[in-house]
């Protein structure tokens, strides 16, 4: 489904001409105040049902928690390529700030799930990179073959033969 | 380091590692539309940002999705191929099939809130590109 978020300006105007400045601030005070009241009450009663009078998790509490768990078990490890030969970012080179990369050479692998999915909504890192699914499973399986993949990047064909080897891809900065 | 320069009509995909050899392909559409300036056909939109997703069914991270950022005047698509369908594609074949995809992006484009846009036009110019290159047909 095609989501087509609305972004809104709302302009607040600070000036209540001919109004007493203490009673505006005790009006806006107890305005605050029931607002407080009001969001404590309605988190406390929705967070909790009770059940034969047990206290059982709300509906809509248990629906997002199975929504989370089935989040982390849709995960995937992906890298980051070279849709282009040319110079990209290199956060791991030790002198040079870029480094350049063949035709479907890895700048970075990855881990992201569902819930995670904003995470290049706005563009990937370099504009010539395209990016990979290696692996689909549980976000811990995920982690480990990133790890796997990152730990094993320096013995790779494309980087063995530059001539100072890149201990870890261009794109991460980090072992994980 | 020097600060990266993206071309106003970018494209880029996300692909299953078994097809993403046809991943740079998608670039051949970007260059063929690059000769589209979009100041002609108005202020209100100045970035399109297209990724062609091909993964399998199953995959539940990548969705769907047209999203406008109006302080940006900038617009993503994030539109899925059927992965079977690319897999078995040559690269004319996939080359058509982004170049139609690119245009029920526009085509589904919220296109009421980004006025001041020649959506017509530029739908129009995109797909006489894409019909020179035979990625489409009338």
């Amino acid at each position: 489904m095609v989501k087509l978020p609305t972004r809104v300006r709302v302009a607040i105007s600070q000036e209540i001409p001919n109004k007493p400045k203490n009673q505006y601030q005790s009006q806006t005070l107890w305005i605050w105040l029931s607002l407080f009241a009001v969001c404590g009450l309605f988190a406390a009663l929705k967070y909790i049902d009770w059940e034969d009078g047990n206290p059982v998790l709300a509906p809509w509490r248990k629906e997002k928690l199975e929504q989370e768990l089935q989040e982390i078990d849709n995960a995937e490890q992906y890298a980051l390529k070279a849709g282009i030969p040319g110079y990209y970012p290199c956060y791991s080179c030790p002198k040079d700030s870029k480094i350049w990369l063949n035709l479907n050479e890895i700048w970075k692998y990855g881990v992201t799930s569902k819930s995670q999915a904003g995470r290049y909504r706005s563009g990937l890192p370099a504009p010539n990179l395209y990016y990979t699914v290696q692996y689909e499973g549980t976000i811990s399986d995920c982690l480990k073959q990133e790890k796997i993949q990152i730990y094993h990047y320096p013995l790779l064909p494309e980087n063995i033969v530059r001539e100072i080897p890149l201990n870890r891809p261009p794109g991460n900065k980090i072992d994980r | 380091m020097d600060k990266i320069a993206w071309p106003p009509i970018h494209f880029s995909a996300v692909l299953l590692d078994a097809i993403s050899d046809k991943a740079p392909l998608v670039k051949k559409v970007e260059t063929a539309i690059s000769s589209l300036k979009l100041s002609d056909y108005g202020a209100g939109l100045k970035a399109i940002s297209f990724i062609t997703i091909a993964v399998l069914p199953s995959n539940k991270v990548h969705e769907e999705s047209i999203t406008y950022y109006a302080g940006k005047k900038a617009i993503d698509f994030h539109l899925k191929l059927d992965y079977p369908t690319v897999a078995e594609a040559n690269e004319t074949r996939f080359l058509q099939l982004t170049a139609q995809l690119f245009l029920r992006g526009l085509r589904e484009a919220p296109q009421e809130k980004i006025t001041d846009f020649d959506w017509a036009q530029f739908q129009h110019d995109a797909e006489q590109i894409f019909m020179e290159k035979g990625w489409v047909t009338a």
